[in-house]
This record gives C-alpha cells, structure tokens and sequence, in this order.
C-alpha cells in the first residue's frame, strides 16, 4: 500500500465520509458528555416521563368507567400466567419430558487436542 | 491518475452506479437476514430465560460443554449469525459441545427480577441444566458483555461450583471507565426510580438511543456507506446482518435495570468494593478457574480503562487478557472476529476442556 496522495473524486469522496464521521463523532461525544448536556436530557426525559404518567392515571381512570382492563389489568394476568408457566415447567422437568430434545445419539466426550498444538 | 486510468475508473463507477440502482430496488424489496439458525434445542423457556442447546456437528466433543452467556440488551444470535458466520458453528465444528443463554424481551409482569434473580436462579439453574444434559461434573462459562458480568457474579458467588473455565469477551468491572454512560446516568439529574414507575422496565428505544448517541455520527455516514457499496453484495449481506442485530434490543427487568444503575454505574461497586447480591458480598478473588478476559482495541462502549482492571481482580493462577484489534462487536462477530478472536478461543478452551 502507498501513502500518496490520490486525485481519484470517489476515493477522495470516501475519506470525506470517514474524516467527518471522525469529526462528527468526537465532537458529538465532546457535547454529549457534558453535565449540562445530561441535565437538559435527564430533564426533558423527566417531563416526558410526567406527561406519560398523568396521561396513564387519567386512561387508568377512563378504562375504570367503561369497564376495560388496564395495563395494570393486564400485566396482573400476565403474572399469573408467567407464574403457571413456572409451575408447569417444573413439572414438565421433574417428569422428565423433554418434547423437544432431539433423539440424534450423542457423541463421544472423549476428544483431545490435536497432538503438538501450543 | 492518468488518462487511461481516469476511463477506467469513470467505467467502473458507471458501472457499480447501475448496480446501486439495480440493488438498491431489492434491498428495500427484500425481507431482512434470517440469523440464527444453527440447529438447537430449546431446554429453559422461562420468562425471559431461554437455554439453547446447539447440535453437535461432529462425532466426538471435547469433555466439557460451553455455555455461552448473552448481555441481557442484545440478542444471542450475534453468536449465530449466518452458516460461515457463525461463532457457535465455529465451535460446534471445533468439536465442542456449545450451549447458550440467551433472553427474551422481559414482560411486564417481570419488572421486579433483579440481579439475584439473574445470578442466583437463571444462570444456576442453566448450569444445573446443563450438567444434567450431558452429565459432566463441570462447565465453561463464556459471557459477553454484560453476559461477562453476571459470569463473574455467579462464578464469585459459588466458589464451590463447578466452573472449569471461565471467559469473558469486553466485559467492564469499572464503571467510571464508562465516561459517556456515567455523564448520562449522574445521578443529580436522572430519576431511575420515576422511569421504572412510569414503564415498569427500562425501555429498548431508551438503550438504543443511547447506543446510537456513542457515536453521533456512525448512523448518517453508516447510509452513505450503504448507498456506495450496495453493488457489493457482501457488504450489503454484512450491514444488513449487523443492523438488524443492534436495531434489535431489549428492554431491561426494571429492578434490574434499577440494581445496576444504583450498584454499578454510580458506586461502582464491583471495581470499588461493596457489592452485594441479595445481601451476599462478591469478591472477584474468589474465582480461582482458568480465566481469559479478551478486549477490543477499539471498543467505543466498554473502553478499555472500564475492562482493564477485571484480570488483576480475579483469583486465578491461570489468567491472561488478550486485547484484540476490533470494536465491541466487531470483536466477535464478523471477518474481523473470523480471524482474531475464534481462533484465540478455540486454542486457549481445548487443552482447558478434556
């Protein structure tokens, strides 16, 4: 490989991309690593978070009316499912039933590594 | 360049110009990679919890099965990505009988597992799993990542347990070494205890920007790349695959995520002393199994300061960090980790796994 320098447009064109790629990235991390850069984040994540919990509280409330399962309905469901899971895979382990164990026979244990390798 | 070579050029551009067009028509036409798709058999479908157990490719395996740990924000696939690709047909071919825990989106109603749930339940009981499946006395652990840090949590808090080796791929043990992610999660300004109230789990969008927001930069220039190499067709198998793979994250079990802000990125207790799981102190030193930390040169999301002090900490006589050319994920998966990091692995596992 040469280090000359090239007059071909499209190469010239490809270090372009990578050199502001470079610059992009290293002042981008610069910005982003400041503290007032996370505390303008960390706040707007924070109002963001509010809005979604009043506006939660206030679905809660409305679902509550037109006798419709929330998503605290729903994930209460979803945890007594999990937990039959739980309860049905235990079982299915102590009875040893391994539907979907393959009845290939297994290899050997027994290989070594190949003689003179460091 | 002369005026030959400028016709020359001219020529190949028009003509990977045409291709451009031509490719690109079936690149947004065309479904996605499928990855993944080395023959397994799923032994733990719990939750979030899966246990994969890979089919052999080869008569005879070396006595002592792996078990490859995934981080818990990314899929296990990057080990499986395409035939020729692949880590775990890698070592399946290698001659070693490969299993993998890997993990599901976690649901709502798994918002309080924690990290005792991870190091003192899933990873025992796989490894309980897994030594029943082949009825060898011991293991070898392989996590990635975070995959590496609850290894490490689970093998420093069952010294008696039967871990032959263990190996772990850019895992951090310092957290402040994270300079962006420490910046992000200061503690005057974020509020994890009001993001777990209002989603029940740390969302995979919130991960995902905070990946992308490492590198500024690496999205826009990634499309220009894209647009210029879509006559490859290698490059363009190769982007697809990657991008699928880290546009696919996961959420994280909101105690969890909560333990590991709390514990790690603002104590820095494991690097620092005091960390606990479920009120039982960890101390790395009491790992004494063969131990290999391998870390990529480049790594933009555990930089080296971050995974560097992990060796000196473990207990071991038998221990060595290997740093390797190539980024976080670059490191294994990829031409990159085809010729640098499997080789590596595979001779430094095979005198260890008889």
């Amino acid at each position: 490989m040469t280090d000359k320098p090239t007059t071909d447009p499209f190469s010239m064109f490809r270090d372009m991309v990578s050199q502001w790629e470079q610059a992009a990235n290293d002042y981008g991390s610069k910005i982003t690593s400041t503290s007032e850069f996370a505390q303008g984040m960390q706040g707007a994540t924070a109002i963001s978070l509010q809005i979604q919990q009043a506006v939660q509280d206030g679905m809660t409330k409305v679902l509550a009316a037109a006798n419709i399962p929330s998503r605290d309905d729903i994930a209460a469901l979803s945890t007594r499912v999990a937990a039959i899971e739980v309860q049905l895979h235990r079982i299915v382990e102590a009875l040893g039933a391994q539907s979907s164990k393959s009845s290939a026979p297994k290899p050997k244990r027994t290989k070594q590594p190949p003689s003179g390798h460091k | 360049m002369s005026e030959p070579d400028v016709l020359e050029r001219a020529a190949t551009e028009f003509e990977r110009a045409m291709q451009r067009n031509i490719k690109g028509l079936g690149y947004f036409s065309s479904p996605a990679p499928v990855l993944g798709t080395s023959p397994k058999d799923t032994l733990i479908s719990r939750g979030t919890l899966r246990l994969y157990h890979y089919r052999p490719l080869s008569d005879e395996v070396y006595r002592v099965p792996i078990l490859l740990v995934m981080a818990t924000t990314n899929r296990g696939y990057i080990f499986d990505m395409l035939p020729g690709q692949s880590l775990v047909e890698f070592l399946l071919k290698a001659g070693f009988d490969v299993f993998m825990i890997d993990w599901e989106a976690p649901g709502l109603d798994e918002s309080h597992l924690g990290l005792d749930d991870y190091v003192l339940d899933f990873l025992p009981s796989c490894v309980s799993r897994v030594l029943e499946e082949t009825g060898e006395p011991d293991i070898t652990l392989v996590g990635y990542c975070f995959g590496g840090v609850l290894s490490l949590l689970w093998a420093a808090l069952h010294p008696g347990l039967p871990l032959k080796n263990l190996v772990t791929f850019t895992t951090p043990v310092n957290f402040k070494g994270m300079e962006m992610f420490q910046a992000w999660s200061d503690k005057r300004f974020f509020d994890v205890d009001r993001l777990i109230a209002t989603h029940g789990n740390c969302p995979a969008e919130m991960l995902y920007s905070a990946f992308d927001l490492l590198r500024p930069g690496a999205r826009i220039a990634g499309n220009i790349r894209l647009w210029d190499n879509m006559w490859n067709d290698e490059f363009v198998k190769s982007y697809r695959m990657f991008d699928r793979w880290s546009t696919d994250m996961l959420p994280l079990a909101g105690r969890y995520f909560k333990e590991t802000t709390e514990q790690l990125m603002w104590d820095n207790a494991l690097f620092e002393g005091g960390m606990e799981i479920a009120g039982r102190p960890v101390d790395l030193a009491s790992i004494t199994a063969p131990f290999m930390h391998v870390v990529a040169e480049h790594d933009h999301i555990v930089p080296y300061e971050a995974s560097r002090h992990l060796v000196p900490m473990i207990g071991s006589e038998d221990k060595q960090e290997v740093v390797l050319k190539g980024g976080h994920v670059s490191l294994i998966a990829g031409g990159n980790a085809i010729k640098r990091l499997w080789p590596q692995l595979d001779l430094w596992l095979r005198e260890r796994s008889v």
